[in-house]
């Protein structure tokens, strides 16, 4: 079980947290396309490498945090303390 | 003494004084204490133990320990017991598996003699056709599938589980592994050593007075030490930093537990597993490793035979037949190392009379021993990224050198790792233990800087250790691993080189298909006796060499769990009300929904329903999400959560909101209530108010830090009930003095704090679910029991009565009311429940507003509003027909065919209509007012039934609750 | 623990009794661990202020991941970044700051107290938190899992005893003062 390095707690097992999904800027929606808007919901990039992601400390201290993981090789890159700079990908 | 029982033997770990009584197959028989079940019965003479899976074979010992895949016994309501290791305990009743009637005479010994039709893989081309027999292909392959018998009433057990943290997890105590635990300890590691056997010591147990010493000197080292030790335990799989599963199974009969550690370096000391040797015969009792005879004589004082030939290419074999010798055995020792190999094991009915040497030579015996070679276990290794690789010379796979950066905390010692004398693997260990403590130093530093609650550290990280450890050698050993005859690779799977072979000609050349084809390795040593001698085999049958062949993935568990084990303490939590003694007490029906516990019904929810509907009655409604909102931003997230405005909501009134996701979907909806300048308190459904709360931090916390508001779950602070009925002010103005409750001061939606049955800071609101005159009372929850009742008491006169779920359910109903996730689903837009005229346009982003923007404008691309689906409130023409809900609603097509257009999604008898009452979605094109439907109800049967105008089938105009 | 609630011109003239997550007795026990409801516990929840950089910031003297005891008696704890429980003091005092929102969590949470020499091992069946003396000091908050219900934990030491407070959602205390308890019968 990986250990998730929650910028408040510290390292914690994997369980205690939600992967929300890849960080994404949220387009304006004033100034989106249906077919922008949609890829914004629905696609992922998922590269078998360094990703950015949003995870929520769930079981822990309850904020929303963005760091960096390889996806293929499963493990985090030390991502600087501090609250996340941006959007989670909502749907 | 039993009839194989040797004299007192240096080392032995049996009790002489204590006799163990037990049955053997019915018969009685008996052991000592310290034997195991087979070590017991090979002493009372037992050669024959059980019957191979597919050609039932006899089988007798082979290895005398764990992975021993010959003697896995029923024990009493216990399936495959393994004899091998499980010591005796008395009154046990073992029996043989897999045999009919007895393992003396097996009839179905028949299939061996249709061996060629039950070659690997006869399960994918024989019983296939007629395919009209395939009922009678099932019960006879069921009597021949292997393994034990389970008792279904057997006393379910209880499973343990436990987390630990320690710095350095030891796996095997061997000498190297003892080494290395001592040595981390002294060095001031917290380190748990996990042994395979009952005792440490590893192979020095049953070696000469000098290792049994040695043995006993590091066991006490370790005690002295404070390594915590765990023995006839397992670390059994290894996951991403250091997540070990440890399954401990708890001396004699004990039940089993996991223990899921966090360990910061794991040192693999797991030592070498002797491989057999493939040959004609290689299966027939009498056949078995070296190590194997080694441990009966020397831990348990047993004869293994009378006249031996010992096989042996290595030191350990030639130990095996001076150990032979010295026990009174007539030994004929082959040297493997002059080249001379064994060709078949013969002998009448399946057992063992002559060797036959590949020279030709005939030597009559009823035992052989082999001691072809040596095995790294290496699959803990593996499972940390480290590969192993093979190296010919020494004739096996060593852990090779780490691709992965944090293989440096998981490390490799002892026999495993490579070969020496004694003082050279107790070395190796000690250093490889030093290590291991200075590399987990540094990870415990960082981890107490890194978490938030942790003790200050003192001092600075200690320097990263670099391996500075002499490597040990590698012995030289010649490559044995299959004769130039056929013989068994996996014994218990009963897969032979030969189908190994075919397999190969058929096209399943590579390991990992050969092994799905012919499930070699997938019995129940998965793999550590067999591995090896596979890959041998299908290089030669491929022209390749084991290198390329390379080796299957090893995956956990390295050890087997039971299924009782991985479950442990089965946690399923629930939530039950502060009012839940009082439904109890009151005769509820339960209803579980979702964790909570609710009240369903008190017996009758049909008079439930005429009760609140003539009278009053009061409900539980504590699950509802309630969120506490405040701060001068409050009504600025309300605007972007809900689709409806929000900003000119007076202090005092409440308002019904609907939640969209970005996709336009309806995700959850409820009233909310602004109790004064900053002040909110908004409720979700009570299935969504987990995923609401965190949807809404999602939200605050990445989209809009800066603004000021604070949301806090108070679904557990208010105890909620619900007052409904027409009756409901009458009650409510006995207990509450300092609300006006009057019509024109209180109206229908708005909210008002104050006092009830004396108890202040309760929230109340008039609302409507249920479509009568009803206030919503929120009760801080460790005074609810006080306030239900006071209710009861107080309104005794006005026939006040508690009502559950299911009335609930049927008033809302009968009112029209859609339940999210119930008349909705995870496609339902906003339009498709009528609520266009709830979502505003013309506010700032709000939440799935631009999906609902184009559906509404229709934007190209967007989809048609008109093509979603309606929600329509539906009656069968029928009255007294109910139709379960989720049932089809069909139309018939222009090609005659019937089409599905839609489903009912909530359906019940209404006892103030007598009559049933529907909500359904249907296509637009089928959902104006008046038109007919018709349903498919699960008998098959089609009945019609009238879309009415409102959603509501009673009071459409809402007049009850307004007064 | 009846706490007094202001009495109304109401029909309610007896002090009314605060009911506790639990059913009956609020004690269990077992070897080396002892297990007692404390739910009655007044808590309130403190957000730090909107304004941080002005006077009005609230200064509680322990940040995320700490727990320390104030003057008049009620244990500070660092739940959350910038969330405080306050436990205990009669009766909870709020901050009078401007900015700072406070919440009455009271009812809303349960609070049992797990104690003695064997309580770590207990908690160690039923959470993955790592509760060595390094790890988790006297003194520690953290939120954590236990027996699946997301809790807050707390260790308060007594008079040199190992102690640990467990706060849940008041509607989980009941299952899980029953699952930690037989986490401590082995």
């Amino acid at each position: 079980m990986l250990l998730v390095p929650c910028p408040h707690c510290g390292p914690r097992n994997s369980a205690d947290l939600t992967l929300v999904g890849e960080s994404e800027s949220r387009p304006d929606p004033s100034a989106t396309t249906p077919v922008e808007w949609r890829a914004y919901l629905y696609e992922e990039h998922n590269p078998a490498g360094w990703t950015r992601e949003t995870w929520y400390c769930r079981l822990g201290c309850g904020r929303f945090f963005v760091t960096e993981r390889h996806r293929g090789q499963n493990r985090f890159r030390n991502p600087p303390l501090g609250a996340p700079d941006e959007s989670a990908r909502r749907r | 003494m039993s009839p194989q029982r040797l004299p007192a033997r240096p080392g032995e770990v049996i009790d002489r004084d204590r006799a163990l009584a037990f049955t053997w197959n019915g018969r009685a028989v008996s052991g000592l204490a310290g034997d195991t079940i087979a070590s017991a019965l090979a002493a009372g003479g037992c050669r024959v133990f059980s019957r191979s899976m597919k050609y039932h074979r006899p089988r007798g010992i082979l290895t005398a320990d764990y992975w021993d895949p010959n003697t896995l016994l029923q024990v009493g309501e216990e399936p495959n017991v393994r004899a091998g290791h499980r010591l005796l305990e008395a009154g046990m009743a073992v029996s043989a598996q897999n045999a009919w009637p007895s393992v003396r005479w097996d009839a179905k010994v028949l299939t061996n003699l249709g061996g060629r039709a039950l070659s690997a893989g006869f399960y994918y081309k024989t019983f296939m056709r007629p395919r009209w027999l395939w009922p009678a292909y099932e019960k006879v392959l069921a009597r021949f599938a292997p393994g034990g018998v389970i008792d279904a009433g057997s006393a379910p057990r209880r499973h343990d589980k436990r987390y630990a943290h320690p710095d350095v997890v030891v796996a095997g105590g061997g000498p190297a592994g003892l080494a290395a635990a001592v040595a981390a300890a002294r060095a001031g590691a917290g380190v748990l050593l996990v042994e395979h056997e009952h005792a440490l010591g590893g192979h020095l147990r049953w070696g000469t007075k000098h290792e049994r010493s040695i043995a006993a000197a590091l066991a006490d080292a370790a005690q002295v030490a404070g390594v915590e030790i765990l023995t006839d335990a397992t670390v059994t799989g290894r996951w991403e930093d250091n997540w070990l599963a440890i399954v401990e199974r708890g001396g004699a009969g004990g039940p089993e537990r996991l223990i899921k550690a966090r360990a910061k370096v794991l040192v693999v000391a797991a030592g070498l597993i002797e491989r057999p040797y493939v040959f004609a015969g290689n299966d027939r009792p009498g056949v078995m490793l070296s190590q194997g005879a080694r441990r009966l004589l020397n831990l348990w004082a047993v004869r293994p035979g009378s006249r031996a030939v010992v096989w042996s290419a290595n030191t350990a074999g030639d130990a095996a037949a001076a150990d032979l010798e010295a026990a009174g055995v007539a030994v004929e020792h082959v040297d493997a190392r002059a080249g001379c190999t064994v060709a078949a094991a013969q002998g009448r009915r399946g057992g063992l009379e002559q060797v036959v040497l590949s020279d030709g030579t005939r030597l009559e015996a009823d035992l052989l021993v082999t001691a072809a070679g040596w095995t790294a276990p290496t699959s803990l290794l593996n499972m940390a990224g480290v590969r192993p690789r093979y190296d010919p010379a020494a004739a096996r796979f060593f852990p090779a050198e780490p691709d992965v950066p944090e293989a440096g905390t998981v490390l490799s010692t002892g026999g495993i790792s490579g070969d020496g004398s004694l003082d050279e693997l107790v070395g190796h260990g000690e250093a490889t233990g030093r290590l291991a403590a200075a590399r987990a130093a540094t990870l415990a530093h960082r981890l107490q800087v890194a978490t938030a609650w942790a003790a200050p550290v003192d001092g600075r990280e200690p320097p990263e250790a670099p391996d500075e450890r002499t490597p040990l050698g590698r012995d030289p050993h010649p490559e044995l691993y299959r004769s130039s005859t056929d013989g068994i690779v996996d014994l218990s799977e009963d897969v032979s080189s030969r189908d190994l072979r075919h397999g190969a000609a058929e096209g399943f050349d590579s390991v990992e298909l050969v092994k799905r084809w012919t499930t070699a390795t997938m019995g129940s040593a998965q793999g550590k006796l067999e591995t090896v001698n596979t890959v041998a085999v299908l290089a030669d049958a491929t022209d390749s060499t084991i290198s390329e062949v390379g080796t299957t993935t090893w995956r956990p568990p390295f050890a087997p769990v039971t299924l009782g084990a991985l479950a442990g303490r089965m946690f399923e939590p629930v939530r039950i009300s502060s009012l839940h003694d009082l439904h109890v007490a009151a005769g509820m029906t339960p209803i579980q929904a979702g964790q909570w516990i609710r009240p369903e019904h008190y017996g009758d929810p049909a008079a439930e329903v005429r009760n609140v509907r003539t009278n009053v009655g009061i409900i539980d409604v504590s699950p509802l999400g309630k969120l506490d909102i405040q701060g001068p931003d409050a009504a600025d997230l309300l605007s972007l959560l809900y689709v409806n405005k929000w900003r000119r909501l007076a202090a005092g009134a409440v308002r019904y909101g609907v939640m969209c996701a970005e996709d336009g979907v309806i995700l959850d909806d409820g009233v909310t209530g602004r109790l004064g300048e900053d002040h909110y308190l908004m409720s979700t459904t009570s299935s969504g108010s987990g995923a609401m709360e965190v949807w809404i931090q999602n939200w605050l916390q990445t989209e809009h830090p800066d603004w000021r508001v604070r949301v806090t779950p108070v679904t557990d602070a208010y105890t909620s009930i619900n007052v409904a009925g027409p009756r409901s002010r009458t009650l409510l103005e006995r207990l509450v003095d300092d609300v006006d409750l009057g019509p024109e001061a209180f109206k229908y939606m708005q909210v008002r704090r104050g006092t009830v049955a004396g108890v202040a800071g309760c929230v109340m609101w008039r609302i409507g679910f249920t479509g009568e005159l009803s206030y919503e009372l929120h009760v801080p929850a460790g005074f609810g029991p006080h306030v239900w009742q006071a209710l009861l008491a107080a309104g005794a006169d006005l026939g006040v009565a508690p009502f559950g779920l299911e009335a609930q359910r049927i008033m809302r109903l009968e009112k029209g009311h859609f339940i999210v996730g119930q008349d909705t689903d995870a496609l339902t837009k906003a339009p498709t429940a009528g609520l266009e005229r709830l979502i505003k346009l013309d506010k700032p982003d709000f939440c799935g507003r631009p999906e609902l923007q184009w559906a509404l404008d229709g934007e190209p691309g967007a989809e048609d509003p008109e093509a979603l689906p309606r929600l329509v409130a539906v009656q069968p023409t029928d009255p007294a027909y109910v139709p379960p809900e989720a049932c089809q609603i069909v139309v018939a097509g222009s090609d005659g065919n019937e089409r599905i257009i839609g489903r009912i999604t909530s359906s019940r008898f209404s006892p103030t209509l007598e009559r049933s009452i529907c909500l359904a979605q249907v296509e637009a094109a089928h959902a104006a007012p008046e038109g007919t439907l018709t349903i498919v109800g699960t008998d098959g049967r089609r009945r019609s039934a009238l879309i009415i105008a409102h959603h509501a089938h009673f009071d459409p105009e809402g007049e009850r609750l307004r007064v | 623990m009846p706490i007094s609630i202001p009495k109304a011109s109401a029909s309610v003239s007896e002090q009314v009794e605060f009911a506790s997550p639990l059913a009956g007795a609020g004690e269990a026990s077992g070897g080396g661990w002892r297990l007692s409801d404390e739910s009655a516990t007044s808590k309130l929840l403190v957000y730090e202020s909107f304004e941080p950089d002005g006077e009005a910031e609230w200064h509680l003297g322990v940040g995320f991941g700490a727990a320390t005891t104030a003057g008049d008696g009620s244990l500070v704890c660092g739940v959350r970044p910038g969330e405080w429980l306050l436990l205990g003091g009669s009766p909870p005092s709020a901050p009078d700051m401007s900015g700072v929102v406070t919440v009455d969590m009271t009812h809303g949470l349960g609070m049992f107290r797990l104690a003695g020499p064997a309580a770590t091992d207990v908690l160690a069946a039923v959470c993955s938190i790592d509760t060595t003396e390094a790890m988790f000091p006297d003194g520690a908050v953290c939120g954590a899992s236990v027996a699946r219900v997301a809790c807050t934990l707390v260790r308060n030491d007594v008079a040199g005893e190992r102690s640990y407070l467990i706060l849940s959602q008041r509607s989980s205390g009941r299952y899980l003062f029953d699952a930690v308890r037989d986490a401590g019968v082995r």
